[in-house]
């Protein structure tokens, strides 16, 4: 075993090594990332969730005289309660396109008379 | 001493560094490769959840469009079983069947329809009931498959 083979050696150990080490690195970050949006997928989920039992507690209550009507009580019912959780209410035809992010985010339209909150209106 | 036996003698004495360096470089690389490979696969199931989770609130906005369109038909008197006018409704996604049935006790209307993408995507099913000619949804939600 010479000096020149035993460097030699070292530097395609040492290349590989290096090059692993990128490899784990961008995997790592894949990962953490994933896990990122793993996570924001299920707050968004639960925020969701949380809007639609609260539309169901206002539909339990007497309609509104008009769908204008609903779609306030919408807008002051969903008071955003996850601090992670982006909420944006923007109008969508007659109802209200619910947005939750961070991106790639979800959307959920609030019609007020598919959740029973009015009467349809001509 | 020969030429050629003095060669095989400087093989045999050719050192171990340079082979063991290259098996661990070859172990190196496969393995991160590998981990590679499950940390992408990983990242591409959480996207496809949330293109199906994006999916599904498309259908549900689109069933909600349907529910109510068909509040208005009934309201304008329209017939309980008719589902073209939702077709309208429905676009652009495909309203793949539509039943309805009035009850005649409480007046109430109720309907089950499925919607999909297109005419390859599995449709998502949902129920209505409706309080007959007033056009108040009472209950609406996406049903199991």
């Amino acid at each position: 075993m010479s000096l020149c083979e035993v460097m030699v050696a070292a530097s395609v150990f040492g290349v590989a090594a290096s090059a692993a080490l990128q490899v784990w690195s961008q995997s790592t970050a894949a990962v953490v990332r994933s896990e990122r949006q793993q996570q924001q997928l299920v707050r968004i989920h639960a925020a969701l969730e949380r809007s639609e039992a609260r539309l169901r507690q206002l539909a339990a209550a007497p309609a509104a005289s008009s769908c204008a009507e609903a779609r306030a009580r919408i807008s002051q019912a969903l008071t955003p309660a996850d601090p992670e959780v982006e909420q944006r209410l923007r109008p969508e035809g007659e109802g209200l396109m619910l947005e939750l992010g961070p991106a790639p985010g979800r959307q959920r339209l609030l019609h007020p008379v598919a959740y029973g909150l009015c009467a349809a209106e001509p | 001493m020969p030429k050629r036996l003095l060669a095989i003698q400087g093989r045999d004495n050719g050192g171990f560094a340079l082979p063991m360096a290259m098996a661990g470089a070859l172990v190196l690389l496969l393995s991160s490769l590998s981990i590679h490979g499950a940390a992408l696969q990983q990242a591409a199931r959480v996207q496809a959840e949330w293109r199906a989770r994006q999916r599904s609130d498309q259908l549900d906005a689109t069933a909600q469009h349907v529910v109510a369109a068909w509040a208005l038909h009934l309201q304008a008197g329209g017939s309980a079983a008719a589902a073209a006018p939702l077709g309208q409704a429905a676009q652009p996604l495909q309203l793949r069947s539509w039943t309805a049935a009035e009850d005649p006790d409480d007046g109430t209307i109720s309907a089950r329809f499925a919607l999909a993408a297109d005419s390859e995507a599995p449709a998502r099913r949902y129920g209505v009931q409706v309080a007959g000619a007033a056009g108040r949804v009472l209950a609406f939600s996406g049903l199991e498959p």
